[in-house]
Order: C-alpha cells, then sequence, then structure tokens
C-alpha cells in the first residue's frame, strides 16, 4: 500500500497560518514595496513624455525658423530686385541726361562757333572794306569768309 | 507480470507532508517553513529593489519588477478601468509569491516529506489564496454594487437562473485553489515516480527535463491565478451601466457577440 497519510485534499490548521502568512506578504508588497517603484515608472513617463513634447516643440521651432528663413530670402530678393530695378532706371535716366546735355552743349558750342566764325567774318570784311575805302579801290571780291566746312566731313 | 509493477509502487513514498499535531490541530511545519522561506525571498527582492529603485535606467531587478507590475497594470486597465488600481498589488503579490513558492521545487532535497516542498502543493496554502481572493472579490462587489445590487446580481440576467449562478460562485474559489494545487501536486508525484522507477544512472536526465516543464507550469499557473484574480475583480466591480443590455431579436449579419 502506498505510505498512508491523511487526506490531503482537505485543509487543516496550516490554512490559517498560510492565509496569515500571505496576508503579510501581500501587506507588505502593497503598503511599502509596489507604491515606490510605481511612484518611479511615472516619474520616468512624465519624463519621457517632457522629453518627447521638447523634441516635438523644437521640432515645431525648426519648422518655423526654416519658413521664417524661406519667407526672408524671398522677401530680400524680391527687394533687391525691386533696387536693382530702380538702379537700373535711375542709370538709365542718368545716361540718357548725360546724353542730352552733351548734345545740349556741342549744339551750342556749336552754334558759338558758327557766330564767332561770322563775326570774324563780319569783322574782317568790314575791315577790307575800309582798307578799300582808303585806298580808293572798289571793294574786291569777298571770297573770304567761305564757310568752314563741317567738323568732320 | 503486474507484480514488480505494484511492489514498485508499494515502495514509493507520497508523504510530502511533515504533519505535527499541537493543541489538537495539525499543522503541515514543512509547507509553513516554505512559505515563509518564499514570501522572504518576495520581500527580500522587493525591498533590494526598492532600495535602488531610479527613475532613470532601471538595473536588471528593478526592470524584472517593473515587467510584470506594468503588465499587471495594463491589464487591470484594459478590464477594470481606473476603478481596479488596488487591484495591482494583490494580483502581483499573487504572482510573485506563488511563482516562487512553485519554483522552490528546484530545490534538490532528501527522500519525502523534504525540509522546503513547494507550499503550493499543498492544499492549505493554495485554498487560503483562493478564499483571501474571493472573499476580496465580494466584498469589492457588496462594496461598488450596495447589498442590494449584489444579492440581485445572483438573480441575474434571470431570476431562475440562481441555482446556477450560486454554483459558479461556489465552484470558483474551488476550482482556483484545485488547479493551482493540482498542477504543482501532480508535478511533485511526477518527480517522486521518475526517481523510484527509472535506474538511478538513467533517472537524472528525466529529472531535469521534467522540472524544467515544472517550472514552465509554475509561471502559468501563477500568471493564470493573477489573470483570474483580475477577472473576477473585473466582474464584481462592473456596475449596471457596464453589463450589456439583452439582445433582442436575432443576431444581424457581421454583428459579433
Amino acid at each position: 500500500m502506498l505510505a498512508a497519510t491523511n487526506n490531503f485534499l482537505v485543509p487543516n490548521a496550516t490554512f490559517l497560518v498560510e492565509l496569515v502568512a500571505f496576508l503579510a506578504v501581500f501587506g507588505i508588497v502593497a503598503r511599502f514595496l509596489a507604491p515606490p517603484l510605481r511612484r518611479a515608472m511615472e516619474r520616468r513617463q512624465r519624463e519621457i513624455e517632457a522629453g518627447l513634447a521638447r523634441g516635438e516643440e523644437a521640432d515645431r521651432r525648426l519648422r518655423e525658423a526654416e519658413i521664417a528663413y524661406q519667407e526672408s530670402l524671398a522677401r530680400a530678393r524680391r527687394e533687391a530686385r525691386v533696387i536693382r530695378d530702380d538702379a537700373r532706371a535711375v542709370g538709365d535716366h542718368l545716361r540718357e541726361e548725360g546724353r542730352r546735355r552733351g548734345q545740349e552743349e556741342h549744339d551750342r558750342l556749336v552754334r558759338r562757333a558758327e557766330a564767332d566764325i561770322e563775326a570774324s567774318l563780319a569783322r574782317a570784311r568790314e575791315a577790307l572794306r575800309r582798307e578799300a575805302a582808303s585806298l580808293g579801290a572798289a571793294p574786291p571780291a569777298l571770297s573770304v569768309g567761305r564757310r568752314p566746312e563741317p567738323v568732320g566731313s | 507480470m503486474t507484480q514488480p509493477i505494484l511492489a514498485a509502487a508499494e515502495a514509493i513514498n507520497l508523504d510530502f507532508y511533515k504533519a505535527v499535531t499541537f493543541g489538537g490541530f495539525t499543522f503541515h511545519v514543512n509547507t509553513i517553513l516554505a512559505t515563509v522561506v518564499a514570501g522572504a525571498v518576495v520581500l527580500g527582492a522587493g525591498l533590494y529593489v526598492r532600495r535602488r529603485a531610479t527613475a532613470g535606467v532601471p538595473g536588471k531587478a528593478q526592470l524584472a519588477w517593473e515587467v510584470v507590475i506594468g503588465a499587471i497594470e495594463r491589464q487591470v486597465e484594459r478590464t477594470i478601468g481606473p476603478r481596479g488600481r488596488r487591484v495591482v498589488p494583490l494580483a502581483f503579490a499573487l504572482f510573485a509569491f506563488i511563482l516562487i513558492a512553485s519554483w522552490l521545487e528546484l530545490i534538490p532535497g532528501g527522500p519525502h516529506p523534504k525540509a522546503l516542498p513547494p507550499p503550493t502543493g499543498d492544499i492549505n496554502l493554495t485554498a487560503a489564496l483562493a478564499v483571501l481572493v474571493i472573499v476580496g472579490v465580494h466584498a469589492a462587489s457588496i462594496r461598488a454594487k450596495g447589498l442590494r445590487g449584489y444579492l440581485r446580481h445572483y438573480f441575474r440576467p434571470m431570476w431562475w437562473l440562481f441555482p446556477l449562478n450560486l454554483l459558479e460562485e461556489l465552484a470558483k474559489p474551488m476550482s482556483l485553489a484545485l488547479r493551482l494545487f493540482g498542477n504543482v501536486f501532480a508535478g511533485m508525484i511526477m518527480v517522486v515516480l521518475i526517481a523510484e522507477l527509472f535506474p538511478p544512472f538513467v533517472a537524472p536526465l528525466p529529472l531535469v527535463v521534467w522540472k524544467l516543464f515544472a517550472m514552465f507550469v509554475a509561471l502559468l499557473q501563477a500568471l493564470i491565478f493573477a489573470l483570474l484574480t483580475i477577472l473576477y475583480f473585473e466582474t464584481a466591480l462592473a456596475t449596471d451601466e457596464d453589463e450589456p443590455k439583452a439582445q433582442v431579436g436575432p443576431m444581424q449579419p457581421g454583428e459579433v457577440i
């Protein structure tokens, strides 16, 4: 026969001792062991979430800075284009103004030179006429005073 | 042909418990000692982790505890919700204690009764754990639903299901206790059978294989005990708003229960 023993399916006084023993284990775990561990887990979770939030904030700022940079670049390019166009317009205007003034000065000098030449011719004719009058002879044919050839012809 | 087998069976000692009678009461002193050892191991490991607990990078011991506690918290959150936070320490204590207590089987000892048998192979411990859980479940149910609501649930969904509901409530602690006890006790018997029936030069190999399997079974049983505790509390804490309304009419195509 198998070694005789009590009916092992029927609890005895050991049941109460086991109950008290496990209640003690449970009480210590619930009161002293689980809470600090849970607090550490929650604190780590919060730090991880804060780190992720900071990372997302940094990404958002980077994107905004990138957009602001692109907008500034576009604005600067637009302004540069306007300044360049204005400068070209001013330059064209100045060039045109200079050409016009040069032309006016040229015309004025030419007219003045012609006037001087005419005056010289008139004085020369008058001098000859007086000289001829003093000599008592008919004035010679006025061959003096041929209009000068234009410059460059 | 059967004579040698019966003769061998007569020599098998299944007296696992060292019983001592004191004041008319019987105590299994080796079970009590093993329970104290298992409790000391769990609390010692817990105190070690608590002292080194950090919110930074956890050590291995802290990580192991956090994995278990985190899994239990997620399960409780999924089934019960925020009001089930108090169940987490109970489920964790049950899991850790049952696991360590069952793994005491790995400690080799002489012939039975061993000095440190796995206490979960004693009906006294498993019954104590089961009674504790069931009393807690009923207390939580009364607190959540009130006494009237608690008594009313025995007559739901139909009043004539009362006997079955009552039977279910009686079967819960019995199944909790006997499931854990049966698995560990059967493992203890297998160890004895392997040691006794195999020749001494052959027995170590199947013993090692069986003990590894027994470790896995112990882990499963600890898991099942903790999970069932959570599920029983979930049923107890469910109020009328949480219970599904009775469906009227046939199921529609694609409808899932």
